[in-house]
């Protein structure tokens, strides 16, 4: 079953007031996630290509333990850290592209719901967890 | 059982430690609770029907989920006040990383834990891992187990040095001598014994013995 109810975040980026603090903290740690996920993409593509860590660390400058830091934990990133690694692992820039947060339609398929039909078994689920509104009796 | 570990808790000494590890271990049997065979996804399933775990409430209805994170409902509950409190409402976006798949770095070495996302504790034994929140201060990290590969059950959450306003969780660091780690550790293992009696929880070796899909060892 799909609740109707909106979501913080979705309240939020209809209205046309002020964003909450809350939510704008949330987007951000989103985008670092994002962004972590990228690159560590690219980082897996050019180490298959024979890229070293130790390399790596030479080619942007950084000490091959400051390099393990960074890759380690996305919570301090800047937009500089995506840069210079992006760079260094695979010779790209960072390009601007965006995309809304509305609009898109909402999964249809909840991982609590695979409780009721018992379809898991170390599923790949590909659901949607807005579960505050937990109704499964 | 229960008041004999919180009086355990009032003492700062190696020995208090041990004890509450011990009865914190018996406590189960001490309740006297009657085990029957369930499949584990079954205790899962009878545990979030009775509204003792929950999964994370996502933000994005059109995020696909790749992994689970069953939460405690004093999480959720902490959660939920995103609004009020920023940190928290970063804290859901950190761990939506996980349960929308996205690049998870473990650490396995206790103690070492300062370029991972998810970090074993000591004793490894006990597979207790934190998730490691660590976005400016205060950072915050979330404990719990793996109940199986991309399946993580949260149980308590904890600021990691700074205590936040609003809430009346001591943080990890306090008071010096680390006492606060262990009783977090002990509330996991009650907790994980109360509302998954007899499941087990797994160990690994390697990264993907946890995280199946988009994930490294950190430090690797």
């Amino acid at each position: 079953m799909i609740s109707s109810q909106k979501t913080a975040v979705e309240l939020a980026l209809e209205s046309q007031g002020p964003i909450p603090k809350g939510v704008l903290a949330y987007l951000s740690a989103r985008a670092r996630g994002r962004w972590f996920d990228y690159v560590h993409n690219k980082l897996t593509e050019a180490e298959n290509e024979g890229l070293t860590r130790k390399a790596l660390a030479e080619r942007i400058g950084k000490s091959p333990t400051r390099l393990s830091h960074i890759l380690g934990n996305p919570g301090n990133w800047t937009i500089d850290t995506v840069s210079e690694l992006l760079i260094g692992i695979a010779a790209e820039e960072v390009i601007p592209n965006s995309d809304p947060l509305l609009g898109h339609p909402p999964r249809n398929h909840r991982p609590e719901d695979d409780f009721l039909t018992h379809k898991f078994s170390k599923s790949k689920s590909s659901a949607t967890a807005r579960t505050l509104e937990l109704n499964l009796n | 059982m229960s008041s004999i570990i919180a009086w355990f808790k009032t003492l700062d000494s190696p020995f208090a430690r041990i004890a509450i590890r011990l009865f914190g271990a018996a406590l189960p049997l001490f309740n006297g609770r009657m085990l029957t065979y369930m499949s584990t996804e079954a205790i899962l399933q009878a545990a979030v029907q009775r509204g003792d775990l929950c999964f994370l409430p996502l933000q994005v209805p059109s995020d696909a989920v790749s992994r689970r994170l069953l939460l405690h409902p004093e999480i959720v509950s902490a959660l939920a006040r995103g609004l009020e409190i920023p940190r928290m409402f970063q804290l859901q976006g950190e761990l939506e990383d996980y349960v929308l798949g996205r690049h998870m770095t473990l650490a396995f070495e206790p103690r070492h834990h300062k370029k991972a996302r998810l970090g074993l504790l000591e004793p490894e034994a006990d597979g207790i891992w934190d998730i490691r929140c660590r976005h400016h201060s205060p950072g915050i990290r979330v404990l719990g187990r793996f109940f199986e590969p991309d399946c993580f059950v949260a149980l308590e959450w904890r600021p990691r040095s700074v205590a936040i306003e609003g809430f009346d969780k001591v943080p990890l660091s306090e008071p010096r001598s680390g006492d606060e780690w262990e009783f977090a550790i002990v509330e996991v293992i009650q907790r994980w014994d109360k509302i998954l009696p007899g499941a087990g929880y797994i160990t690994g070796v390697t990264h993907s013995d946890f995280v199946t899909e988009n994930s490294s060892r950190a430090g690797a």
